[in-house]
């Protein structure tokens, strides 16, 4: 498939994920400063896990629940917003929309158009919780078509590939953040920290009943059978790497990438006493977004294609849409 | 007619396509001028507001220039469609494809021909070389099959005698075909019930056929399975909905210039697994800004080098590149004389009466009745430019006479057309409005024109601009098979339909 459509994939996929993961950790942090009496704090480390910390201040606002919750759900001006998220990641599916099933095309519009449509601002104040468990719902509705709908090509696993490389940054970061809580904590800090990934159910489950915080970095990170762990997202995305069609002759860099940051992941102790769970996110975090560089430059961007500098090629038309998601204005 | 929807329906002194002078459906209209009648002006405001959700929800947009906010608008079609009889159409049908054929020979005749038509006279050389359509890099560019013109859309529009007549030919690259097929859709789940037992044909197959006609005309030498694809502009494009619409019609790949490349004169796209061949490419770019090392070296929408490829015959661009020559509206009058030189026959559809603006005695004859005249630029498309005489202001009217004077080769004037009607939705009433129809053409194994067309619809009362950047609206357009259960008259012709 075409470089270019394979990179607005990729993107699409990551901010459809960014819109649910946003959605779901709002939801649990407003729940949380109701249970817990550090609402600062919690709004604050919020904003450190979006990665959006300097802008915010930039913007001028304190740090409140209202003001944060705005910033991340309906500022046009904050490409991390909800609302951002999902029209960039429609703009990006309009570019590619002869590769999509009309049905996912109009998941994606109709979303955007209920969001452009609503007073967020108003839903915020008056019933946050609806407008989350909407946002949510419409993500799903939209994964949900995409699976039921979309022939397993090439298409399909660059969009699926963004969803999961998002959705490990996301819970890396989280869990990197909260860290500092969950080691001195209580029960109420796993809840929220779960709860911020849709994990409260699985983890009793699976781990804990008593939901042992000390238990929840472990959980997070390497879950083999919890679709919202990292170790999960980085599994998938290497089996749908490897099944892309467009291969190269030999084991391309971005497999070797992520094939490291796996394992290392994989066969860590994170558990030790001896293990700092932030240091650790924090070159996880770097070693995913090192796999979303290598496929850059292996599939979207590779030098390769080019066989040499032409005549008048200038720079591209239009700005890409494919705006990083690094918290960049 | 029940005194429905209908009561009081005004025919304005004009050809109404669905109700004849006594008042009564015209034949062929009888069942869906029933079936609306009987609606209820809510009936009519749910059937609405239905329509918007479908268009909405389908992202069936078209993008206005010029607009800050909001460029990106959702398509308007109105509800009560456009019919046209089997016998009507097949009048249509040849004589567009008559035409269609004619401006083929033509381009071929300049551009890789021995100009036999100039030296015959039959068209002034002098027009041929001075149309800002006439393309040197053109020059000695065969074409597979001389399939020159693989689309065309006509714009026809029938005045108060019911004649067909046709205003311009549109060579280059004619858009709306999608919203012919997405209106069909969009009526389907809208009005089910009013496609009962009409016999109407179907357009689906429009993607098949496009992509039939663009394989037919690669290089030979790309063998039994070329590779198609279609190149736009770009997301910005006012018709870029139509150019992701076919290429997912065709199942092919929609490209920019950025994802094409040239090398050693073989045209290839980049793909995630690396360089892969084209054979022929649908552009909706336009001549100029394709390739910037011959043509705009500003622009950076096209590919550097594709012209060169095109020369080395290594691929096919379509439409040809060089046919705005036969689109120069100062060109245009000659069709008709291109039909019976070319292909010895005499055409089945008129054109509106126009005056060549460089001759001097119709020029001053044309300027006498400056404000009883539509005046065109001949380079312009898609309604750009134009004036229409008994609307304009003695200061436009005073402009134009200067403008005329300066560039008479520039020019042309036109008697003014009073458009047909359709009954349309307003207001939770039907009220009459002008129309013209725009169907598409291709030029494949033969000549095949798509049932039907694009048949915009001008919404203001009284406004005979029919495009949508100018508030106009669009109908789902019917060519009847003739089988349908109407009535026994379906098959008589009416007045005026052979002209």
């Amino acid at each position: 498939m075409l470089a270019r459509h394979a990179e607005s994939l990729f993107w699409a996929g990551r901010y459809v994920e960014r819109a649910e993961d946003t959605a779901r950790i709002l939801d649990a942090t407003q729940h949380g400063t109701i249970i817990r009496p550090d609402a600062a704090v919690q709004w604050d480390e919020l904003l450190t896990v979006m990665r959006v910390h300097a802008e915010y201040l930039a913007t001028g606002r304190d740090v409140t629940g209202p003001g944060v919750s705005e910033f991340l759900v309906a500022d046009p001006d904050n490409p991390g917003s909800v609302l951002s998220a999902v029209r960039t990641a429609r703009e990006n599916l309009r570019s590619v929309r002869e590769h999509l099933p009309t049905e996912v095309w109009e998941a994606a519009n109709r979303f955007h158009h209920e969001l452009e449509g609503r007073d967020l601002v108003d839903d915020l104040d008056g019933e946050p919780y609806l407008l989350f468990q909407a946002v949510k719902n419409r993500c799903q509705t939209m994964t949900g078509v995409v699976e039921q709908n979309m022939p397993r090509d090439d298409g399909y696993r660059f969009l699926l590939i963004g969803m999961l490389v998002e959705r490990a940054v996301m819970t890396t970061r989280l869990l990197s953040i909260r860290w500092a809580h969950l080691s001195t904590g209580t029960f109420d800090d796993a809840l929220l920290t779960l709860s911020s990934v849709s994990a409260v159910e699985a983890f009793r489950r699976l781990r804990s009943p008593s939901l042992e915080p000390m238990a929840v970095g472990a959980f997070l990170l390497q879950n083999p059978v919890f679709p919202r762990s990292v170790l999960f997202c980085l599994v998938r995305a290497e089996t749908l790497l490897g099944r892309l069609s467009d291969q190269p002759a030999e084991r391309g860099r971005t497999e070797t990438v992520l094939g490291r940051v796996r394992s290392n992941l994989e066969y860590a102790d994170v558990d030790h006493p001896s293990v700092d769970l932030p240091g650790f996110c924090a070159e996880l975090d770097e070693g995913i977004r090192s796999v979303a560089d290598a496929m850059t430059a292996q599939y979207f961007r590779n030098a390769d294609l080019s066989p040499g500098p032409l005549p008048g090629s200038g720079p591209s038309p239009q700005p890409s849409p494919s705006v990083p998601l690094e918290g960049r204005r | 007619m029940a005194g429905g929807l209908f009561s009081g329906y005004d025919l304005g002194g004009f050809y109404d396509e669905a109700i004849g002078p006594d008042g009564t459906p015209r034949p062929g209209q009888g069942p869906v001028v029933d079936w609306f009648d009987a609606l209820s002006p809510d009936d009519l405001r749910h059937h609405g507001a239905l329509r918007d959700d479908v268009l909405r929800s389908r992202g069936i947009t078209f993008t206005v220039y010029g607009e800050a906010q909001g460029i990106e608008r959702t398509w308007p079609m109105d509800l009560f469609p456009r019919i046209i009889r089997a016998d009507e159409w097949s009048h249509l049908e040849r004589g567009l494809a008559q035409r269609v054929d004619a401006c083929n020979r033509f381009l071929e005749d300049l551009y890789v021909g021995d100009q036999a038509i100039l030296e015959d006279g039959v068209v002034p050389r002098w027009l041929v070389m001075t149309s800002s359509g006439f393309e040197r890099e053109a020059f000695h560019v065969s074409v597979p099959h001389g399939a020159r013109c693989l689309v065309s859309g006509v714009d026809v529009v029938r005045g108060a005698d019911g004649r067909f007549l046709v205003l311009e030919d549109n060579l280059r690259n004619p858009s709306g075909v999608s919203y012919v097929l997405e209106n069909r859709a969009t009526m389907a789940r809208v009005l089910t019930g009013a496609f009962d037992r009409m016999g109407i044909r179907s357009v689906d197959h429009y993607g098949r056929s496009l992509l039939a006609a663009l394989k037919h005309a690669a290089p030979p030498a790309a063998g039994d399975d070329p590779v198609v694809c279609v190149l736009t502009p770009g997301v910005f494009n006012s018709a870029y909905f139509e150019h992701a619409f076919l290429a997912r019609q065709m199942g092919v790949e929609l490209v920019e210039g950025r994802d094409l490349v040239v090398d050693d004169h073989v045209v290839a796209m980049r793909t995630t697994g690396g360089l892969r061949k084209v054979d022929v490419i649908y552009r909706r770019i336009d001549d100029h800004f394709l390739d910037p090392v011959v043509f705009n070296p500003g622009s950076t929408l096209g590919v550097p080098g594709l012209m060169a490829a095109v020369r080395a015959g290594t691929v096919t661009v379509a439409n040809a590149v060089g046919n705005g020559v036969a689109d120069d509206k100062a060109v245009y009058p000659y069709v008709p004389a291109m039909i019976r030189y070319y292909l010895g026959e005499e055409p089945l559809i008129d054109n509106a009466t126009t005056y060549v603006l460089w001759d001097d005695d119709e020029r001053a004859a044309a300027l006498d009745r400056i404000d009883e005249l539509v005046w065109k630029p001949v380079a312009e498309s898609g309604g750009y430019g134009i004036l229409i005489g008994p609307q304009a202001t003695d200061a436009e009217l005073a402009a134009m006479r200067d403008t005329v004077e300066a560039d008479p080769r520039g020019w042309i004037a036109q008697e003014v057309v009073a458009l047909s009607r359709v009954p349309s939705c307003v207001d939770g009433r039907l009220e009459g409005r002008h129309v013209d129809l725009r169907p598409f053409v291709l030029t494949g194994e033969s000549i095949e024109v798509i049932p039907g067309g694009l048949t915009r619809v001008a919404m203001r009362e009284g406004s005979l601009i029919v495009n949508s950047s100018q508030g106009g609206g669009s109908k789902d357009t019917w060519v009847l098979d003739g089988t349908g259960a109407a009535d026994p008259s379906d098959r008589s012709p009416s007045e005026g339909s052979a002209a």
